[in-house]
């Protein structure tokens, strides 16, 4: 990481007059931090600006442009892809103290949030009044909903409920040249023109600041039960699972766990009561209490006759966030097997989840690395650790040829590189595998329109 | 290349944000910067060679923690943040860690003079000077009797030492003698109060290692010269601090590092496993709410729920007081939005009772409280009859 003085006194003090007091930081060692995510991809910001208002960002784009200098929109910075690193530089823009939840309306099942705002405590004060909002990345208790818009994050209910972008009904936001957009409002159906809202959602801060966005609600379900069913083999599970869907139950979330992600959850004394079982399904199924206890009946029975050896059943929802502890455990137990990794999330259809990681151990066999796989079975979206050692060059060879190696063949079985991490720097050089040039230069012309200059998070996303 | 200590200890944060839904400091400002994980990330920049940095900064924001542990609790990497920030500031000294331990040092013979002068003094004390000496007086509720009649304990006969911690033996003679009391009461064979250390926590995670060192060692050589009994306390930032000694280089015998954790016993974890006898009489009608403090076992007032009246209901707050690390010299505004949102989760209530069942919370929680709440430590309320 190198140190740069890129603002001069006259650029610093005119962030000082908009954003006054500790609205604005330009020490390295606070300011280091907001130049880093959970991808530990890292470069230093040369400013951190905190706004409490739209128009403060807005007056901040007008003079970015003038300026040249790069502004990248964050929020907590829990993505894994390196999305927010402001590499060579710019000023961070930081949302979290626009975290207001501005209305909550029951009749028109939508709620209005500020970019900052934690999807958890979201969730939490809508559940208190029997509204739900579906998306449930594995980062819920610590991402916000600007970062999850910026992103299009998916989770784990995702199977049945859809991402993101089925939520969001509108947008207020700053384009990069500084305007105002509104896009989309609080109708659950609206077609006119085009679909500007779409187009932002999972845009990863490249075209707009997002101000207020507008969220689709449900009706919060009646009950909902978890099942963790353990297996001797991936196969048994695999099997289990086309049994569950061919029985014409769509459970609320199917997450799998390979013989690997349970080997180093147990050595993580997550799994400390099923040692006996080498690979995991979790499954929620949710609805009224009549409809649950049917299907539940009828879930368990598939399972034993799947050869399940243990079901435990989270009941209570504090048994049921027990279960999903389990799950969010995995990206970091994963670094038992070594002190790096690369994660990519590939997605492939449904039926090709087999077929897939199949192609992903023979890769793993190849190159003599450890590369675990997990996640939505629901949706063929399985995330996939290379764990490697990058002080090691012949592993860090290795890995980067496994991750080339993975990626074609997902877009062999015709699948995508990443169904909800995003591109961020890390995907950036293969997205040429799945794109084509055509694809990539119409989406580099339309960044061109909302941001003339290039100077919203660049060189990132396409 | 710096190879330090604490850069060891940080070199594993992945940089996942968990600790972010758990840090005070964090949670009641969203300035990232004073974050567990920007501070870890911070202590790894440093051991790379990085002429960005500067090591006087980076000691001044490694100052504003709480070492509450709460992030040590949620990081899937088992990284103990306060313990690497500590190492950090050891190794590089100031006069502000000087100041606190001075200040740590002199108090207990302070702190019962000034505690009596308070009313005296105060139209001549500013702030929460005047509060934070009106916390230490003694205090007579009458919100709230807990009245023990018997207590059968597993731990009759045995021999026990009283570790009151320092607020109580300076400032708070009524806990000790409750606490006494009780223990006579399971059976115990109290062997009585020696000159204890403190259980150097503070000390410690300003930075201070070798002063903390020597009141632990002094600790050890009273449990060891009296044969190894139990030691009795009622402060959760005690206990958690005792037991941490295993982690000091302390010179331990064979298997005593075991013997020393075994030894060590909450007085609410007594009750929690005696039978007791117990009525419960309050005077007011809102809730009663209980203060789970950052180093309180998850159990800890498990002794009150089982044996209070259905008809009785509590409340709990799970929140930071803010009093603990150096956050108090460093920046002490800053302990304002952490009081702030540790108050606001019973705003509804204005006039309730908050319980704790540690010392340091009870002077933090009775200084800070911007209501008409009583609080206090839960041996306050206790009432015996012989």
């Amino acid at each position: 990481m190198k140190s740069r003085q890129q603002l001069n006194t006259k650029q610093k003090d005119f962030l000082r007059s908009l954003f006054p007091g500790d609205q604005s930081i330009f020490s390295s060692e606070e300011a280091c931090v907001y130049g880093a995510d959970a991808s530990r991809y890292n470069d230093f910001p040369d400013a951190v600006v905190r706004p409490q208002s739209a128009d403060q960002i807005r007056e901040l784009f007008i003079w970015a442009n003038a300026e040249m200098i790069p502004v990248i929109p964050r929020a907590r910075g829990t993505n894994v892809t390196g999305a927010c690193v402001p590499k060579g530089g710019g000023i961070v823009l930081s949302c979290l103290k626009m975290n207001a939840i501005k209305e909550v309306n029951f009749d028109d099942f939508i709620a209005i949030v500020e970019p900052g705002v934690v999807t958890a405590d979201l969730q939490k004060k809508l559940q208190s009044n029997h509204m739900y909002y579906p998306p449930d990345p594995a980062s819920v208790k610590i991402s916000t909903i600007g970062g999850n818009v910026a992103t299009n994050a998916g989770g784990m209910s995702a199977v049945k409920y859809g991402v993101t972008h089925d939520y969001v009904l509108g947008i207020e936001g700053i384009t990069g040249e500084g305007e105002f957009l509104i896009t989309g409002g609080r109708c659950h159906k609206d077609v006119v023109g085009l679909d500007l809202k779409r187009l932002l959602v999972g845009s990863e801060g490249t075209l707009a600041f997002f101000s207020n966005i507008t969220l689709k609600l449900l009706p919060l379900p009646e009950s909902s039960v978890v099942l963790l069913a353990g297996f001797d083999n991936l196969d048994q599970s695999m099997s289990a699972i086309q049994s569950v869907y061919k029985s014409g139950i769509l459970p609320a979330a199917i997450e799998f766990m390979d013989e690997d992600v349970v080997y180093c959850l147990k050595k993580k004394g997550v799994l400390q009561d099923l040692h006996d079982v080498s690979s995991i399904l979790i499954i929620k199924i949710d609805g009224t209490e009549y409809s649950i206890r049917h299907e539940l009946d009828k879930i368990e029975l598939l399972l034993k006759e799947k050869s399940a050896i243990r079901i435990e059943k989270g009941v209570s929802s504090e048994d049921q966030e027990d279960l999903w502890e389990i799950r969010r455990s995995i990206q970091s137990a994963a670094f038992i097997f070594g002190p790096d990794k690369i994660a990519v999330d590939i997605t492939v259809p449904r039926g090709g989840v087999s077929a897939c990681i199949n192609k992903i151990k023979s890769i793993s066999n190849y190159y003599g690395l450890k590369i675990i796989t997990f996640g939505h079975l629901g949706d063929g979206n399985l995330h996939v650790n290379i764990v490697y050692n990058k002080n090691e060059p012949s592993q860090v060879q290795a890995a980067d040829n496994a991750t080339h190696d993975i990626l074609q063949e997902v877009v062999h079985l015709r699948g995508t590189i990443s169904g909800e991490h995003g591109i961020g720097l890390a995907k950036l050089p293969y997205i040429h595998y799945q794109l084509s040039d055509y694809a990539i230069s119409l989406m580099r012309k339309m960044k061109k329109v909302f941001d003339p200059n290039n100077i919203l998070n660049p060189g990132k996303c396409f | 290349m710096i190879s330090s200590d604490y850069s060891r200890l940080c070199n594993d944060c992945i940089l996942c944000g968990r600790c972010l839904e758990v840090c005070p400091l964090f949670q009641s400002t969203n300035d990232e910067e004073y974050s567990p994980r920007a501070k870890a990330f911070l202590l790894q920049l440093l051991s790379i060679s990085n002429e960005t940095l500067s090591n006087g900064h980076v000691r001044k924001l490694a100052g504003i923690c709480l070492s509450c542990g709460r992030c040590t609790q949620a990081c899937p990497q088992n990284i103990d943040l306060p313990t690497a920030l500590a190492k950090f500031k050891s190794e590089s000294p100031s006069w502000k860690s000087w100041l606190w331990s001075c200040l740590i040092r002199s108090m207990p013979k302070t702190l019962p003079i000034l505690s009596h002068s308070a009313p005296a003094l105060s139209p001549f004390l500013m702030g929460d000077t005047k509060n934070r000496l009106l916390a230490l007086k003694e205090k007579s509720h009458h919100i709230l009797t807990l009245r023990f009649h018997s207590i059968r304990s597993s731990y009759k006969n045995e021999q026990a030492l009283l570790f009151p911690g320092c607020i109580a033996r300076y400032a708070k003679k009524k806990w000790i003698k409750t606490a006494y009391r009780i223990l006579y009461m399971s059976g115990l064979n109290v062997l009585g109060m020696p000159d204890w250390s403190c259980c150097g926590y503070s000390i410690q995670q300003a930075g201070l290692l070798e002063t903390s060192l020597t009141m632990q060692e002094n600790n050890l050589s009273i449990w060891r010269s009296y044969g190894k009994p139990y030691i009795m306390t009622f402060c959760a930032t005690c206990r958690h601090a005792l037991e941490g000694m295993v982690n000091a280089d302390l010179n331990w015998h064979d298997n005593e590092k075991d013997e020393w954790l075994q030894s060590i016993v909450t007085i609410s974890s007594l009750l929690n496993t005696s039978e007791i006898s117990l009525s419960l009489y309050k005077s007011l009608r809102s809730a009663i709410f209980l203060h789970h403090s950052c180093h309180a076992r998850s159990d800890v007032w498990q002794w009150l729920m089982k044996n209070a009246p259905v008809t009785v209901d509590f409340g709990t707050i799970d929140k930071c007081c803010g009093l603990g690390g150096s956050l108090i010299l460093e920046r002490p505004e800053m302990l304002q939005p952490v009081v702030a949102d540790l108050w606001s989760s019973v705003h509804s209530y204005r006039d309730g009772l908050l319980l704790t069942a540690c010392n340091g919370c009870d002077y933090q929680l009775t200084t800070f409280n911007p209501w008409n709440f009583e609080t206090g430590h839960w041996l306050d309320f206790v009432e015996i009859h012989d």
